[in-house]
């Protein structure tokens, strides 16, 4: 069904959801669920159907909701010459085909091998907290009750798992800051109204042990901790909620300031019970100056324009504006853009409007220069990504990313344009630093012994390669107490060169090429792939 | 590191002296030279011999006659007296872009698994030239996107 055809029918039936019509859409919701069990139970090899989410829960808003299931099948079993799973989505392609009530294949539909489930459920923290939330709000349509399986989570565990989904409703109330994609009026209420109720779930979880899954319950409950102001706000959104096709004023700016106080105070309560006690590492982090950065022609006339707008729209609501090299070595970014990227932080000192935000991110506009240029607001402790890449890296906090922080109170705009080179500072490294490292490494020779290394486009090998050597580097001096951390590519080829003495030429040749790559300029640095592979290799 | 590699272009002719000429000439005005360039005249009888021995001073040209008429025979005979790392095949016919073997050469310095390398084919957009016309007959047509 095409957006708009579908958008047409969603009105209709938002606008006509009462009495005696709202039966009829109830009948149809279990009919497609009575059906979607039917279809997909019938596959040999499929253990359990859960219902999630909002009609799980029984908060069904009939033409939004969409019916959201996951299937767990089993491990091995073969039907034929094609795997249960492919069977499954094959039958739930042609249920979301003429029944519109599912969720997009892609996104919506979850579909889990037992052992797929379990592994999930132990390495990816979103899914840790979401399955772990299933325990009480999934409901089992069909087979035997998996979920309860799950080992239980530790405190600290279910906090840090938590922090994930709000950073989940942060990628997902970003479109308020682009212009290109706006939501249609109903849906951006209905949007906030769930962004809302969960940050509020995750933040009586976190900040008071209160453990609730209805949406509605959670805005009730946590109101007794907000203030006047902010009681309000959540009195707006309910209202969003109840008319949601009405065409009064939509105050985005409140919501967007309510999202963000519920997230800040949620993140600085979860730092403090799950990183306060732990023992950390320190690093030493290099001074910058101007000539460590790449900042080429594209990144240095966008940043003459953002300039000129914060000066002119936002000067008066910040506290100061920081530009940061791109550093974090979590194992979710082993493709290294990040190396010589920047990133562009504005801390707020009293709320920036949306709409100004909005101005600020249609300045860097659609380009892509090499190099990323990132932007993001800093909401009293937290920092938040406004151009989104990774759904689950878009709110910094302390404990995240320490090294970070330290870089953002350090390096302000001016000192990049200034010659003026900076000496060293200590930072603490995150408390998982050694474990992302060691695995980063093991990713890291998985990816050279693999021929297909060749073929990457020669940056995107170039910024592998510092990514990769930079690993390797700290991964030789763990047993330090504390770990000097090279944060451009330039200082990644000293430090290189000063261990590895012999290689010193070619590494110094490599990034002069690199140089060019970024510049756009004609390079050789393909003749050096096989070099930097045997380099990784050895060291 | 493979920085250095040297080239062979074999090209293969009869009785094409005059386009020929052309195909020599967007040999020696390459960015990156060909260390050597074979030419392989099969029983010509027109003045090639003549126009591959006038680029001696602007190519490191060899001329070899193979007398068993057939493409197969003249290029295994080009492929055996080949003396470089890569060897690189144009027609008589053809005028090569200047930049041929500059990025021809790249992918073999690059990565060490690769043995061969070709241009992509792309069929033109049907009634457009004459290159075109000749494919969509021959082709399936396929609307370059």
């Amino acid at each position: 069904m095409t957006a708009n055809l579908r958008n047409f029918f969603q009105v209709i039936i938002v606008r006509t959801s009462f009495p005696p019509l709202s039966l009829l859409y109830k009948i149809l919701y279990m009919i497609a669920v009575r059906r979607a069990v039917l279809v997909l139970g019938s596959v040999n090899g499929v253990e359990a159907i859960y219902l999630r989410r909002g009609v799980s829960r029984n908060e069904i808003v009939y033409g939004l909701s969409d019916i959201d299931l996951s299937v767990i099948v089993n491990d091995n079993k073969k039907s034929g010459m094609t795997s249960v799973k492919e069977k499954v989505r094959s039958a739930y392609n042609r249920l979301s085909r003429f029944i519109p009530l599912f969720g997009q294949a892609n996104r919506e539909f979850e579909l889990y091998s037992t052992s797929e489930f379990f592994r999930l459920y132990a390495d990816y923290p979103i899914l840790k907290y979401r399955f772990n939330e299933g325990k009480n709000t999934w409901r089992l349509l069909f087979g035997r009750d998996i979920v309860k399986d799950l080992p239980k989570l530790q405190e600290s565990e279910l906090y840090l798992t938590a922090t994930k989904e709000l950073e989940v409703w942060w990628s997902l109330v970003n479109a308020e800051f682009s212009s290109t994609h706006p939501l249609p009026q109903f849906g951006r209420k209905y949007l906030w109204y769930k962004a809302i109720a969960e940050a509020s779930k995750v933040y009586l979880l976190i900040c008071y042990g209160e453990k609730i899954y209805r949406r509605e319950a959670a805005l009730s409950e946590v109101r007794k901790y907000l203030n006047e102001e902010q009681n309000q706000c959540i009195e707006q959104v309910r209202r969003y909620m109840k008319n949601l096709t009405s065409k009064d004023n939509f105050l985005v700016d409140d919501v967007m300031k309510l999202f963000m106080e519920l997230t800040s105070h949620a993140c600085s309560e979860m730092e403090r019970k799950v990183y306060g006690r732990t023992t950390r590492k320190r690093a030493m982090l290099p001074g910058l100056d101007c000539n460590d950065l790449i900042i080429e022609k594209e990144v240095s006339h966008k940043l003459e324009e953002i300039e000129r707008y914060i000066q002119r729209e936002l000067v008066a609501h910040l506290d100061y504006v920081s530009l940061v090299p791109q550093i974090y070595l979590g194992m979710n970014v082993l493709h290294n853009s990040d190396i010589d990227s920047l990133h562009l932080v504005l801390a707020q000192k009293d709320f920036i409007p949306v709409k100004k935000l909005r101005g600020l991110d249609s300045l860097l506009g659609k380009v892509r220069s090499p190099q990323e240029l990132e932007l993001l607001i800093k909401y009293k402790n937290v920092f938040l990504s406004l151009r989104i890449k990774t759904k689950f890296d878009c709110i910094w906090t302390p404990g995240k990313c320490p090294l970070f922080y330290s870089l953002v109170n350090y390096f302000l705009l001016d000192v990049i344009k200034k010659s003026e080179r900076r000496k060293a500072f200590l930072s603490i490294l995150p408390p998982d630093f050694e474990d992302c490292i060691r695995k980063r490494v093991a990713r890291i020779n998985e990816v050279i012994s693999d021929p297909d290394v060749y073929k990457m486009k020669t940056l995107s090998f170039l910024r592998f390669f510092w990514g990769a050597t930079r690993t390797k580097l700290l991964n030789n001096l763990l047993e330090s107490d504390c770990i000097y951390i090279p944060l451009t590519s330039r200082q990644i080829c000293e430090m290189a060169s000063q261990r590895f003495p012999e290689n010193s030429e070619w590494l110094n040749g490599l990034y002069g090429e690199y140089r060019k790559e970024l510049q756009e300029e004609e390079s050789q640095a393909y003749r050096f792939f096989t070099k930097s592979i045997d380099f990784l290799k050895r060291i | 590191m493979k920085n250095n590699l040297s080239i062979s272009v074999i090209v293969i002719t009869f009785n094409r002296a005059k386009s020929l000429q052309k195909a020599l000439i967007s040999l020696a005005r390459q960015e990156r030279q060909p260390d050597e360039v074979i030419v392989v005249d099969n029983t010509s009888t027109d003045n090639t011999k003549e126009i591959v021995l006038s680029f001696r001073n602007k190519l490191n040209i060899k001329y070899i006659y193979e007398k068993r008429r057939g493409i197969p025979y003249a290029r295994n005979t080009g492929v055996k007296n080949a003396t470089k790392d890569i060897i690189a095949f144009t027609d008589d016919d053809c005028v090569a872009d200047r930049n041929w073997l500059k990025y021809l050469e790249i992918p073999f310095i690059k990565d060490p698994h690769i043995g061969v390398v070709g241009g992509e084919v792309s069929c033109l957009k049907v009634g457009q030239n004459i290159v075109a016309e000749f494919y969509s007959k021959n082709m399936p047509a396929r609307e370059i996107e």
